[in-house]
């Protein structure tokens, strides 16, 4: 699968979208649609990052944390309208990923996601714990009832028109980086990073743009969850969904938009088709990590595929 | 006032050191962080909290015991997961440590429930005036654990055959190998002692101060900046960056504010990480991109 079949499959995904929404029975069904566009859009961030220049984040929950509360800071104490509060909350995570990117980039693997685990951790006991700004774990923030372009944002078809125009910003931006010069550097330097930087590529200006670009992408995120759930606190933020979007790419595809897409619908799915999964989500999830690193490093569903076009080639040849 | 704070430093800054020593035995045999140490610590506390409360055992033998649990633990999870990961796959390797991490969590989540464990301490009495300060008999274990951790790590290194194979394959493994030391071995011995030990830091420490399934992930950071601090590999390192971890928290809880005592704490790991990651005492590393 060459990155242009890549670009057809993420874009399809996003038109079926709005067909599924107008078919769905009932509100519960497109909120779960929006969840899981929303996840998408933080997931396809990570992938751009760990998938295409071989850099492991276990941050991106704290920049969808700083998405989601400048967004709510911003609407409720600025009164700015919700489109710009989001985008301001994508921009200020932008911003952050990318001042925590330059001294982080002298950090290779275990060191990179060992800092940027320390810092997701910072990151969430100031959110726990600065309740005069954030509100901490309790009671958290509220958004209020926003009405933007005629589109009533507490109802759900509003909103889902909202995060489908994320979301096509979001491939629009992750397939034109992914097939572009930037992109293929970034490939470089997941291989050999001395080797690109011998071909000129400047690896620590490149490292910082994914960075600060999956950070835009995880504020964003943020910014939509914020008003996708109206009331939230910092125990949104924890480590816990750091691991769900590593996931979330691990199923799908390390290096494919169109893979990150599914990745997060199946995690955003999964406790709907599974009764008691809550209870068991945390083993599985490890385990399911291990197994499918072990065995599909590439993804899972990246490797069915390629599997399966292995078996497909071999009875045509 | 002053000398509460040390000690308290001391104590939690014992439990790091030992939680840290993990840390180090792992990366000198493997070149790998292993993200899933703090589940280790986690679960033998867990274990320890389980079989001296819910099976009345007597603490010494339920510590024994949780300590061959997580060996064994330990050593299923070498050869199931990370055994057979290609030495310089680094993704892979930090993907399958994370994923050992929060399958282990996830075990003892669904095996002891989301309660919070608490358990007795190993001597009910006992313990000694030092000045003003009383140190109790739970915190003697700890740093005798810890001084008998390193005693042993140090013989096995030092003075047998296998562990002058363990220093080999950690000073450069394909040397090693051509030697004729197994390293695949050595990385199984010593991931199963950092299990050993990590239990024994978990174990030791529920008593002083209770033990949740979530703790694991912040245990780990906090063990882990001990390890770096001090240089990653040298256990002797381990013991002072525990200590400094362990006294800047207590003082930061005493003089600060104990909210942020976990920030600032992760705040100079962070600091250590950007301008030494070598560590206090390590050699500089080779500088890569």
């Amino acid at each position: 699968m060459s990155t242009s079949v890549d670009r057809y499959v993420a874009w399809a995904l996003v038109l079926i979208f709005p067909v599924l929404a107008v078919f769905l029975p009932n509100d519960f069904y497109l909120s779960l649609l929006v969840y899981g566009m929303i996840n998408s859009i933080a997931a396809t961030g990570l992938c751009l990052m760990l998938g295409f220049a071989g850099q492991i984040s276990l941050a991106q929950a704290a920049f969808f944390g700083i998405g989601a509360y400048t967004t709510a800071l911003s609407m409720n104490r600025l009164h700015i309208g919700p489109l710009p509060a989001i985008f301001a909350g994508a921009v200020i995570s932008m911003i952050c990923g990318w001042l925590i990117s330059r001294p982080l980039s002298r950090l290779n693997d275990h060191y990179l996601a060992m800092a940027t685990l320390v810092v997701g951790s910072i990151m969430y006991i100031l959110f726990a714990n600065a309740a005069w700004l954030t509100g901490g774990l309790d009671p958290g923030i509220s958004i209020g009832k926003h009405v933007v372009l005629g589109l009533d944002l507490s109802s759900m078809r509003g909103l889902f028109a909202v995060v489908w125009a994320a979301l096509i910003l979001n491939v629009f931006i992750a397939v034109n980086v992914a097939s572009s010069r930037i992109g293929r550097s970034l490939r470089a330097i997941k291989m050999a990073p001395a080797a690109a930087a011998c071909v000129g590529i400047d690896v620590v200006r490149a490292k910082a743009f994914v960075f600060a670009l999956s950070a835009f992408l995880a504020g964003l995120a943020g910014g939509l969850y914020g008003l996708y759930s109206r009331s939230f606190n910092a125990g949104s933020f924890q480590i816990g969904y750091a691991i769900d979007l590593l996931m979330m790419v691990v199923i799908g595809s390390l290096s494919r938009v169109s893979g990150a897409i599914v990745g997060a619908f199946i995690i955003t799915l999964l406790p709907v088709f599974f009764e008691h999964f809550e209870d068991y989500k945390t083993m599985i999830f490890g385990i399911a990590m291990v197994v499918i690193m072990k065995l599909m490093p590439m993804g899972m569903i990246e490797g069915l595929f390629s599997m399966a076009s292995r078996i497909f080639c071999m009875r045509k040849g | 006032m002053l000398e509460h704070i040390l000690l308290s430093g001391l104590t939690v800054g014992a439990i790091y050191a030992l939680i840290a020593c993990g840390f180090t035995v792992v990366f000198a045999a493997m070149r790998i962080i292993n993200f899933a140490h703090g589940e280790f610590v986690m679960a033998g506390g867990m274990f320890y909290a389980c079989l001296t409360g819910a099976m009345h055992m007597p603490a010494i033998s339920a510590f024994l015991l949780s300590l061959s649990l997580a060996g064994i633990l330990a050593y299923v999870v070498y050869e199931f997961a990370l055994g057979g990961v290609a030495p310089d796959n680094h993704i892979t390797q930090i993907m399958v440590t994370l994923g050992v991490g929060v399958a282990l969590k996830g075990l003892i989540e669904v095996l002891v429930g989301k309660d919070t464990m608490f358990a007795p301490p190993f001597t009910e009495n006992g313990g000694a005036q030092l000045g003003q300060v009383f140190l109790s008999a739970q915190v003697l274990w700890i740093i005798f654990f810890l001084l008998l951790f390193l005693g042993a790590y140090y013989w096995l290194l030092r003075h047998t055959r296998f562990g002058g194979g363990m220093r080999a394959a950690s000073m450069n493994h394909y040397a090693a190998v051509l030697m004729g030391i197994s390293t695949k071995r050595v990385a199984a011995t010593s991931f199963v002692i950092a299990g050993v030990v990590g239990a024994a830091a978990g174990s030791l420490m529920v008593p002083l101060t209770s033990m949740h399934y979530d703790n694991g992930m912040f245990l780990a950071i906090k063990g882990f900046a001990a390890a770096i601090l001090g240089g990653l590999g040298s256990p002797a390192g381990a013991l002072a960056g525990g200590l400094i971890i362990g006294l800047t928290e207590s003082l930061a809880a005493g003089y600060i504010s104990s909210v942020y005592k976990d920030a600032v704490a992760l705040g100079l790991l962070l600091l250590v990480l950007l301008f030494r990651p070598q560590g206090l005492f390590g050699m500089a590393l080779p500088q890569k991109f």
